[in-house]
């Protein structure tokens, strides 16, 4: 090969290379930025740079929506689908961690041109007072095209191909549960708390031995640097949204009193004049209890507390939103089986039973329903001190023959948890296998009727018992070994969804909660439960409850009292 | 500044434009003014003023020197200027180089190249004096010979006579060479970034904490030492050279295939040429047949037998040229110890060499062919590593506790129980760096086979199917981007020898 | 001539010195080899091989090692 031909070869080696990786990136498209055509996953996008990933998708969806929430990690937990239920508009949560108001008002420009807006939503945080024009480090920083970020397409074609190849890698790992890899929900574009959310919140100890974070010291005083430009960018944000008959709501979000207090007093209060000169606004930074269980973290609030401030904003009333400190109160949990005459091996005799009421009584204890404590947390009712609530799982007959009659003379709720599959019989299933007999659904209906049993699911078909299953066996409603988490999660849902259907007719009453079969539980049935409406969960382990008005996680994993 | 930082990819290509559009005669010039901007970035205005008096003083004595012979001047007289010029200039070298050690306070006064360039001049000094060159009448052309930026930080050491007429001729742009040139720097860049900054990771990692290794994996991590050494060293080389290739200038080779040496003489003249060659020609035969050692061989041979007796002073040289070498990559017991090891193990085989030889006849293990050739490469192979011991751990007793441990704690357990997952490489980078190696060394067996048949190995490779030498290219351009261009907080980690 | 070729066959038995034209350039004589070489010329010529005649050129074939004594004043 002569030395020219060889200059060519070279030229065309080095092209080949460049174009694999440019290829590579388009294709892959970890940023979103070219459309994610082949894998279409922009959860994964918006989690490596959601600045990009998200004007992505709000191109491919324009015309979908015409509201957008603007602002910084922040304005995460503000829900789209409340808003599109207060203001009867199509909202799409735009905020990006890390914005400063530099770039949210770039955003709102691009919005305000590409898409027909008719109202933004601002959160606008204190630390956007602190940051301003931050350098972009590296690509999952880098400013979308469309925005004017330096270098534009040809910078993301030619970005690292480690991004597209983690990306790959990533995809084939992928589950149900959110990774860290995933953590937006792209068709609303907050966060995807499906985890946080489902999780067991009791007292405040517990919750701070369990995220220590909220405990470490701030040393330093944050000083508001910013403000002056970040009011700027506000006031020009919103002589943008006059000019264009654009509705501006503009919001400070909840802080914990740790870090509002690192602020200096001085620098709030210019933030708050500088910010009434432009624009009226909400102060919400002191309204919800300053108390780590209503935050993600040391910096987000909980999408309940955002729904709170939502609620308020819209003058919703159905919506209980704490003042000041945090309410809480104790709830024990009694548990029962089989209440037979005689008692025996696996059931309480009725006179164990009714001795059982006389202490409660004598005790100051008052029996309360799953109704009770679901208005003490979602709509701030009273709930008695020394709250006690009555659970019978499985539904055998006998609670209706032995039990009943017992709590009707006390006058006492509880809370019958009944396996969806075993109402009405006393074989297992379609063997022979005798079992105990469960009530009927006319039973179930003349005791819910009485207002004073509430009947809830235990799910249809997943408390098995290994001798008579054999080796389809689950463990309570846990995925069998082999099982992918797609179709655990199918087969979770379908079972409660008859379990709650075959329920529902039976007793005319809602059913929204749920007691685990042997007290087994994870993270994906929790998962999948949560996005099933299930709001109150009941396991096997022991110890006091801890419920929280304003917060639904303090309904989860109720544990029991060991009333010896 | 090193051949990996993104400023010098800008600086060549600035300087190569810079010297094409100079005029024939200017082109010197211009080179020597871009080596001049190479230092000023690499070492700031002070090394650039000790460079200078460097450059000034062997100038006038080299002319001193030659005023000197051609007056038939006795030698002492001659010798004077001489000696004191290389005291000075050795002085200036061993005071910036060793200072911090002797002296903490000193600090790193970090004048990049000093051991190069003032090697390299003082060959051109020592020539003057023997009468093979003509002392340089033009300061400025001297300057550039010591100063050429290709070589001035990494080698290799020229000879006057090697670089010279090219350094001056001002060749202009010549497809072919230019073709040699941006092969051997594209070949030296794959070595650099995807060989040497990969596998000094895990080297780094195990060095620097042995204790918490078992000798397996110790051995492990010297072993890939040697090959990080090897490449990141012949890497920059490669560069140094294809540069050079690209303005017309033949530097001499510094690497022969260093692996597959049959002995560690051998191995020695494959490793490090240029260096090898200078103190071989200004050291080594001035002390072997200088009239002390002389006299001394004389005395041995009287008292120890003829054969014993002329390998005395012999070894005395060999011993004082592998110290120098040792020092020459700094002053420490533990290189002290390497340099003696050396010396010793080559002695040694000085003395043994008839010995060895008969027992070859006798067990027809030739050295030249077959199973012979190879355990006698192998041998080699594991002796160089054995001593990359003393050559890379932090201290002497390190290095002694390292050995220990490779030979009494060997666990070869944990080379498959994932610990070498913890030394910063993923399973995917291992599996890069193997196939890197791995190549390097195909390389290094065709270029040996080249060799020995006699045969040009850039001609041979030149001469494969156009297909082959496509993918072979966008290959090592692959690795290259994906390994050094897009190394994630990739920071340009300096030449090993640039410290030199 | 013959006193040379018995030092080299000393040095190296197997090898063909009369008709070899690289003795130094394929490095059949080390550097040992060419000190050692060096010394037994001095001793049995009574010459003094000074340094600057240590080149390549001088040593790389028998012929030009007999000149390079004889240049320097020994009978062959």
């Amino acid at each position: 090969m002569t030395a020219k031909r060889w200059f060519l070869m070279l030229a065309a080696a080095a092209l080949l290379v460049a174009a694999a990786v440019a290829g590579l990136n388009i294709l892959a498209d970890p940023f979103g930025v070219f459309g994610d055509r082949l894998l279409g996953w922009y959860a994964y996008d918006m989690t490596q740079n959601p600045k990009a990933a998200k004007v992505a998708y709000i191109d491919a969806h324009s015309g979908e929506y015409d509201a957008f929430i603007l602002g910084a990690s922040g304005s995460a937990s503000f829900s789209p689908e409340k808003l599109n239920e207060y203001t009867g508009l199509r909202w799409y949560n735009a905020f990006n961690y890390g914005a400063d108001m530099a770039y949210t008002e770039k955003l709102a420009e691009y919005l305000a041109g590409s898409c027909e807006v008719r109202q933004f939503f601002l959160a606008l945080s204190l630390t956007a007072a602190q940051k301003y024009e931050m350098p972009q480090n590296g690509a999952i920083e880098w400013r979308p095209p469309q925005l004017g970020g330096a270098g534009g397409w040809f910078r993301f074609a030619f970005a690292n191909p480690r991004f597209s190849f983690a990306k790959l890698r990533d995809y084939r790992a992928n589950g149900y549960l959110q990774e860290p890899f995933d953590v937006f929900v792209p068709e609303t574009g907050v966060y995807d708390k499906s985890s946080r959310d489902v999780e067991p919140i009791g007292s405040l100890d517990a919750y701070l031995a369990a995220y220590p974070e909220f405990t470490t010291k701030i040393g330093v005083v944050a000083e508001l640097t910013r403000t002056d430009e970040c009011m700027a960018s506000v006031a020009r944000l919103k002589a943008m949204c006059d000019a264009r008959g654009i509705g501006l709501t503009v919001v400070v979000p909840p802080l914990l009193d740790r870090s509002l207090s690192a602020y200096r007093a001085e620098d709030l209060a210019d933030f708050f004049a500088k910010l009434g000169e432009i624009t009226p606004y909400y102060d919400y930074t002191r309204f919800i209890p300053s108390d780590p269980r209503f935050y993600y973290d040391t910096t987000h609030f909980r999408n309940c507390a955002g729904d709170m401030i939502l609620a308020d904003i819209y003058g919703d009333d159905g919506v209980y939103v704490p003042s000041g400190e945090t309410e809480e109160t104790e709830l024990r949990v009694l548990l029962y089986h089989s209440v037979t005459e005689s008692g025996g091996e696996d059931s309480v005799s009725a006179a164990d039973f009714r001795r059982d009421m006389e202490r409660l009584r004598d005790g100051g204890y008052t029996p309360v329903g799953l109704s009770d404590i679901a208005g003490y947390v979602y709509r701030g009712a009273e709930l008695p001190e020394r709250a006690v609530l009555i659970r019978l799982d499985d539904g055998y007959r006998d609670n209706y023959e032995v039990a009943y009659p017992i709590l009707r003379e006390f006058g006492y709720k509880a809370v019958i948890f009944a396996i969806g599959v075993s109402v009405g019989r006393d074989v297992y299933k379609d063997t022979d296998a005798p079992i105990t007999p469960h009530f009927t659904a006319e039973e179930a209906r003349e005791m819910t009727g009485s207002g004073l049993i509430e009947i809830q699911s235990h799910t249809y078909d997943m408390h098995m018992v290994a001798e008579l299953d054999g080796a389809d066996c689950r463990r309570g409603l846990l995925r069998l070994d082999g099982e992918s988490e797609a179709d655990y999660a199918a087969a979770l849902t379908g079972d409660f969804l008859r379990s709650r259907s075959e329920l529902e007719a039976a007793t005319g009453q809602p059913v929204y909660a749920l007691a685990y079969p042997y007290g087994l539980h994870d993270k994906l049935s929790e998962v999948v439960l949560g996005k099933l409406g299930v709001t109150a969960t009941f396991s096997s382990e022991y110890g006091v409850n801890t419920l929280v008005r304003g917060l639904p996680q303090s309904l989860l994993c109720l544990k029991l009292w060991a009333f010896g | 500044m090193s051949f990996a930082e993104p400023r010098f990819l800008l600086f060549l290509p600035a300087a190569l434009i810079c010297y094409f559009a100079s005029p024939k005669r200017v082109r010197p010039y211009t080179l020597l003014a871009a080596s001049l901007v190479f230092y000023w970035f690499a070492g700031g205005v002070f090394a650039l003023l000790v460079i200078s008096a460097t450059a000034v003083t062997v100038y006038l004595t080299a002319l001193r020197l030659g005023a000197l012979r051609r007056s038939d001047a006795p030698k002492r007289r001659r010798k004077a200027p001489l000696a004191a010029c290389l005291a000075l200039n050795f002085g200036l070298l061993f005071l910036f180089r060793y200072s911090g050690r002797l002296i903490p306070s000193l600090g790193l006064l970090l004048i990049p190249g000093i051991s190069f360039y003032t090697f390299q001049s003082a060959g051109y000094l020592i020539d003057a004096y023997r009468g093979k060159l003509e002392p340089e009448r033009n300061i400025l052309k001297l300057a550039l010979f010591i100063s050429f930026f290709p070589q001035l930080v990494i080698g290799p050491i020229s000879r006057h006579s090697q670089i010279a007429d090219d350094l001056f001729a001002g060749h202009g742009w010549n497809w072919e060479r230019a073709r040699g040139g941006i092969s051997r720097i594209i070949w030296g860049y794959f070595l650099k970034l995807v060989i040497a900054d990969y596998a000094a990771v895990p080297v780094n990692a195990v060095i620097s904490s042995y204790q918490n290794y078992g000798g397996a994996v110790i051995a492990f991590a010297v072993l890939l030492y040697s090959f990080q050494l090897y490449a990141d060293f012949a890497g920059g080389i490669s560069i140094a050279i294809g540069v050079g290739k690209l303005v017309g200038v033949t530097m001499p080779e510094n690497f022969a295939q260093p692996f597959f040496a049959r002995s560690l003489t051998d191995y020695w003249r494959r490793w490090h040429i240029t260096l090898g060659a200078w103190l071989r020609d200004y050291l080594f035969y001035s002390l072997a047949l200088s009239k002390p050692l002389g006299r001394l061989g004389r005395v041995t041979r009287r008292a120890f037998g003829a054969n014993l007796g002329k390998m005395i002073p012999a070894s005395v040289a060999t011993f004082a040229v592998y110290i120098v070498m040792a020092v020459w990559h700094g002053l420490s017991f533990k290189t002290l110890a390497y340099g003696l090891l050396n010396g010793g193990l080559i002695t040694l085989s000085l003395y043994f060499g008839p010995f060895w030889e008969k027992l070859r006849r006798v067990t027809k293990l030739d050295g030249g062919r077959g199973f012979g050739a190879v355990f006698a490469t192998v041998r080699t192979f594991v002796l160089v590593v054995f001593l990359r011991y003393f050559a890379r751990a932090v201290s002497l007793r390190a290095a002694l506790s390292m050995l220990k441990r490779t030979l009494l704690r060997f666990e070869p357990r944990a080379l498959l129980d994932g610990t070498l997952g913890t030394l910063g490489l993923t399973a995917g980078e291992y599996a890069t760096l193997a196939a890197a190696i791995v190549l390097l060394l195909a390389r290094d067996a065709v270029a040996e086979r080249a060799v020995k048949l006699g045969s040009n190995f850039e001609s041979r490779l030149a001469s494969a199917r156009p297909a082959a030498q496509f993918l072979l290219t966008a290959a090592v351009l692959a690795l290259i981007v994906y390994c050094g261009v897009y190394r994630e907080g990739y920071i340009a980690s300096q030449f090993i020898y640039a410290q030199y | 001539m013959e006193k040379l070729l018995e030092i080299l066959k000393s040095l190296h038995p197997r090898v063909d010195f009369a008709n070899e034209t690289g003795l130094v350039d394929r490095g059949i004589l080390d550097s040992f080899d060419v000190i050692a070489l060096v010394g037994e010329m001095n001793d049995l010529f009574g010459v003094e091989v000074d340094l600057e005649y240590l080149e390549p050129e001088n040593f790389n074939t028998v012929d030009a090692m007999a000149k390079l004594l004889r240049k320097l004043g020994a009978t062959l």
